[in-house]
């Protein structure tokens, strides 16, 4: 192991850079993107529970005779949960989501999939995150188009779809502009690690005999360069108020809420929350993960609400699949089909639980069947939230939910 | 030949090689280099880390059989075995077309003992015959579970292996019906696998009536099938545009693909021929063809183990940067591989590629934290600890060595035309002699190396 710069001389060495070049590109041109512009601007926000979370224990049948006999030892008892309807009760940990129904804020959608399921959490989890069919293999995500299609003039910074992440998910890349991947907006540093690259971005201007690769390069370089100083500028314009549980969700949408609050351009924000794949002792592990979800769920509403933002966010939560109706001999559940999916929100047209409860009486060898494609609620965000070509950008016509 | 384009040959038909081995080469001819890279690909070994589970054991059905072959951390130690295989090889040029492979037949199942296998028979016949190939792929134990043909029976046919044979391993999409598909999935009936992980006929479980598939009928079985899709030129065609992009280019010349294509189905899917022809072709060195690819996350890995031994103390860091630069070796994303070229890089992926130089000159750490598997655990709270930082390690001697000849005023365009396929601004060799150390001789040959591994053009292969 050798070592000739230190960290500080090589943070020295960098900060040579030239006085900042740094323009945002909103101050440069102002875009002629539907979605980004029109009127006040509406946000979504996706959470994604990874793994499949079990549905039925979620959202819970709880007068149906067939539910406990097909789950003698993991199903909730009626007294545990939290009923919203005759014949419904929400697991026990979900007090946060009970509130936002009971509030008018909450859609519940059942029995949600798509024809032909698929039980790898890899292939459903694509399927879900590209928006696409089945048996169809897309490379960009439903969100990443929804950036593509404001590309007709110049395409949208890809700090307009954030994810609080290391990495970026499918859901985010683009055709032409992918979204922003960023573990932490508040310590993010600035992309000139080496700055003599971001002046040269900046000199690039495409023309001339230079190969089409080093200018695509140099233009991501410049776009990471721009939105990097975006969201380090945007995340300290505000700071949170509300308490948020400890927990790396409850992290990841205070930060989300700061730049909601503090009036980032972003439109889209896209977090994860892992441990749903229950094979095994799922008591125990659904009721920490869901109380996980719920608590930074409520906390995060509270903050938008207080802030008067909240009539402005939508909060998409999905997972790439249910679980099988049966318990297995580990007291968990194997992979199965269709789920519920939630919308939360404070501009809904129209709360509550939009479907029938699963029915348990026809299943698909043990499965559920889905009622409702998911793409049809995509197409609602898409068209009515988004203000986007939900035609274009899943290729078809999937319907319309009215929450909307 | 020169420097640039026996570089270019080790790059494309390789994973790079150290300066001084190109050096060492500039002048000879292309026919004996190219003979060279094909020679150093005769023998070869695969992958022997894992032993076969299942021998010496009684195993009831399959179900159990899984369950013995699952091993996620068996499949990290496979992952790991192979990236030390293409960095030390000196059977370059198969294990890049082994990867071409396995990224053509993309399988991804846990079940590390038959990907073990898959692999190997990629490797085998990775310069062989692709007609061979394709007959050994669908009977490959991994590809048929993945494919789900072990439930490919006659009275519940399942259409996934003969689809995505179609789709996706031969003709490509739009050369056959969703008829087509139907049919020739009666062929491929009673392809499974037996409780030892091997493949077999099953015949009650076969269907022999008559089929229709592409416009022919009869009681075809699924060799037919095979052979059919082989005698389509379309597979030919279809085959060579997929090793035009990952060799040559994004940007296709169809009147060489053509040539190519023709080629490929005149010689019965002779994949040496193929590829010695483009290595030996002019149009393979021109301008737009050097420097336009870019990089794969484990290219660029395996690039810089061969130029400067790049480690992670901890293996799995190895995996976690594969994880979070995109490409994860045996994790394909779905049957279709990985989209590659342009969607490597989003901002936050080459931000890291471009970060990554500085951490390894500094012999480091990187806190990298990939997305989590989806069977892991939950991590309760206050444990986040478990992203620890990743250290690395690597060796410069060989680079100082190469660079202690060259004048220190002339250091940085010499690193650059060096490392650099593609064009570069020539502005850069200002800009980086503004950041390097230039406190020694020592400290500078490795500043520069680093600051031209981190510039986006060092991505271009």
């Amino acid at each position: 192991m050798r070592t000739y710069l230190s960290r500080r001389d090589f943070l020295r060495n960098t900060s040579l850079a030239s006085a900042s070049l740094f323009i945002p590109r909103f101050l440069r041109a102002s875009g002629t993107m539907s979605f980004a512009d029109a009127g006040k601007p509406k946000i979504l926000v996706v959470i994604q529970l990874s793994g499949g979370n079990d549905g039925l224990n979620t959202v819970v049948p709880f007068r149906n005779d067939i539910y406990y006999e097909k789950r003698p030892v993991i199903g909730l008892n009626p007294d545990e949960l939290i009923k919203i309807a005759d014949d419904t009760g929400l697991h026990p940990a979900l007090s946060g989501l009970a509130d936002l129904y009971h509030n008018g804020d909450a859609v519940i959608i059942n029995s949600v999939g798509y024809p032909n399921p698929n039980r790898s959490h890899f292939r459903s989890m694509d399927i879900w995150q590209s928006g696409s069919d089945p048996n169809q293999y897309l490379h960009t995500g439903w969100l990443g188009r929804v950036l593509d299609a404001t590309c007709t003039n110049d395409c949208v910074p890809p700090h307009f779809a954030v994810e609080v992440d290391d990495s970026l998910s499918l859901a985010l890349k683009g055709e032409t502009i992918s979204g922003f991947a960023v573990r932490d907006p508040r310590t993010l540093k600035k992309t000139g690690v080496n700055p003599f690259i971001d002046e040269l971005a900046e000199g690039y201007t495409g023309e001339g005999d230079i190969h089409d690769q080093v200018v695509y390069l140099h233009k991501v370089l410049s776009d990471a360069y721009e939105s990097t100083g975006y969201l380090q500028e945007q995340a300290k314009i505000y700071s949170s108020q509300t308490e948020y549980p400890l927990t790396d969700l409850g992290k990841q949408l205070k930060a989300v809420a700061e730049l909601i609050i503090s009036g980032s351009e972003t439109r889209i924000y896209y977090v994860s929350l892992s441990g749903f794949d229950t094979h095994a002792g799922q008591r125990g592990q659904q009721d920490r993960q869901l109380r996980v979800y719920s608590d930074a769920l409520r906390a995060f509403c509270q903050d938008l609400k207080s802030n008067h933002v909240f009539q402005d966010t939508l909060v998409l939560t999905f997972s790439e699949f249910g679980r099988r109706v049966e318990q297995n001999a580990s007291n968990g559940t194997d992979h199965g089909t269709a789920n519920n999916v939630f919308v939360v929100g404070g501009g809904l047209r129209k709360a509550g639980i939009v479907n029938e409860l699963p029915d348990l009486t026809d299943l698909d060898d043990g499965d559920l069947k889905y009622q409702t494609d998911f793409r049809s609620i995509y197409a609602t965000i898409l068209d009515r939230w988004l203000m986007a070509d939900a035609g274009n950008i899943l290729g078809g016509d999937f319907g319309y939910i009215d929450f909307l | 030949m020169q420097f640039k384009d026996i570089q270019h040959l080790y790059l494309r038909g390789g994973f790079g090689a150290t300066p001084s081995q190109i050096a060492y080469r500039t002048g000879k001819e292309r026919t004996d280099l190219v003979e060279e890279l094909f020679a150093a690909s005769r023998s070869y070994r695969g992958l022997n880390h894992l032993e076969d589970p299942v021998k010496g054991k009684k195993v009831g059905n399959l179900r159990i059989l899984f369950m013995l072959l699952r091993s996620q951390d068996q499949m990290r130690e496979l992952n790991l075995e192979w990236i030390r295989l293409m960095a030390g090889t000196n059977a370059a040029l198969r294990e890049k077309m082994t990867f071409f492979w396995h990224d053509h037949f993309a399988t991804s199942t846990p079940l590390a003992w038959l990907m073990q296998v898959q692999n190997n028979t990629l490797r085998k016949h990775a310069l062989g015959n692709f007609r061979t190939m394709l007959h050994a792929i669908s009977k490959d134990p991994a590809m048929i579970v993945y494919l789900n043909n072990q439930q490919n029976k006659k009275d519940h046919p399942n259409e996934n292996f003969a689809r995505e044979v179609m789709e996706l391993f031969s003709l490509g999409i739009g050369h056959y019906t969703e008829q087509d598909v139907k049919e020739a999935a009666r062929a491929f009936t009673g392809w499974t696998v037996n409780k030892k992980g091997e493949y077999e006929f099953d015949e009650k479980e076969h269907d022999d009536g008559e089929k229709t598939v592409l416009g022919r009928t009869g009681n075809w079985n699924g060799n037919d099938i095979i052979d059919m899709l082989l005698e389509n030129r379309q597979t030919a065609r279809y085959v060579c545009e997929k090793i035009y992009r990952f060799f040559i280019g994004e940007q296709v010349d169809r009147s060489w693909l053509d040539e190519l294509s023709d080629q490929f189905y005149n010689s019965n899917y002779d994949i040496s021929k193929l590829m010695r022809s483009i290595f030996l072709d002019d149009r393979f060195y021109s301008r737009d063809v050097q420097g336009s690819l870019i990089a794969s996350p484990v290219e660029l890995i395996v690039r810089y183990k061969r130029l400067i031994s790049l480690e992670t103390k901890n293996d799995n860091d190895t995996l976690k940067l594969q994880k979070v630069l995109g490409q994860v070796l045996f994790f394909p994303p779905n049957v279709a591989g990985w989209p590659g070229g342009r969607n490597w890089i989003d901002a936050s992926s080459l931000r890291l590629r471009m970060d990554l130089p500085r951490t390894i000159m500094e012999g480091g750490e990187f806190d990298l934290r990939p997305k989590p598997d989806f069977e892991d655990a939950p991590i309760a709270e206050g444990q986040s600890k478990t992203d620890k930082k990743a250290s690395v390690r690597s060796d410069w001697n060989t680079l100082l060595r190469y660079f202690r000849k060259t004048k220190r005023e002339e250091l940085t365009k010499k690193v650059l035309d060096t490392f650099i396929q593609s064009d570069y601004d020539e502005r850069l060799v200002a800009l980086i002699d503004k950041w390097v150390d230039h406190s020694s001789a020592d400290k500078q040959i490795i500043s520069t190396c680093a600051a031209v591994f981190s510039i986006p053009e060092f991505q271009l292969i």
